[in-house]
């Protein structure tokens, strides 16, 4: 067989194979903030009611600076410093 | 009325922060916090495996990363035994040397990236996990009754 071939042809061997997400990978950052949230939740609230509201209040709060965040650099990075700097 | 309770004093407990790094959550369940446990070990163990499928088990090296390596190894004792079977199923330099051969395919850039970062927060999650229980009173609260009154449980004395 063709190795080129083959290689395209070879199943996913699950933790053998890495996944390709080049194209996608900064979304991965959603569900890595989620499982922090519930874990750091987990350990830190004193009161187990209300338990998935903080989880994801906290998700959205870190989303949401996370993304202001990436406004604040991209202004400064690509429209400020080059007209100012 | 709220009843002062031995178990709801904090101690310093030597077992539970051991079994906690032996297995995520199982430090939390040993002291009767059994919906924490849970929830740390499905947190910390998705983050852990999610890397791992993500990424392979090249992931965890110690030759090459060591710094997350030893961030990684706060999650137990599997971290050691997977660089230990990456360490011996390396791919070789020689191609022809692999045939028929399972080892893990490396992976790189954020394919390899990503994953890593998973893995090692996921061993940062469980160093908070082993140092709540290191001091943590058995049972602090509702985790395996129904809800209680706002603002606080009420316990009654037996």
């Amino acid at each position: 067989m063709n190795p080129l071939l083959h290689t395209l042809t070879l199943a996913y061997r699950p933790f053998l194979d890495p996944i390709d997400i080049s194209g996608w990978w900064w979304w991965l950052v959603i569900p890595m903030v989620f499982l922090i949230s519930m874990v750091y939740k987990a350990i830190r609230v004193p009161t187990m009611r209300r338990y998935w509201r903080q989880v994801v209040k906290m998700t959205v709060q870190v989303m949401v600076v996370m993304v202001l965040m990436c406004i604040g650099l991209y202004v400064i990075v690509l429209w400020a410093a080059p007209r100012y700097f | 009325m709220s009843v002062p309770d031995a178990d709801d004093e904090p101690r310093f407990n030597l077992f539970a922060p051991i079994l906690a790094w032996l297995l995520p959550g199982l430090g939390h369940w040993f002291l009767g916090h059994r919906r924490r446990a849970r929830l740390i070990a499905t947190g910390i163990g998705s983050l852990y495996l999610g890397g791992l499928l993500i990424g392979g088990l090249g992931v965890i090296d110690k030759e090459t990363k060591p710094l997350w390596y030893y961030g990684q190894l706060l999650i137990g004792p599997l971290t050691p035994v997977v660089n230990a079977w990456h360490a011996s199923h390396y791919p070789p330099k020689d191609p022809t040397y692999s045939v028929n051969h399972t080892y893990a395919q490396p992976s790189f850039s954020h394919g390899n990236e990503i994953p890593t970062l998973f893995t090692t927060v996921a061993g940062m999650l469980n160093l908070l996990a082993i140092l709540d229980v290191i001091v943590l009173p058995r049972r602090r609260e509702e985790d395996d009754r129904p809800a209680g009154p706002p603002g606080g449980v009420e316990r009654r004395a037996t």
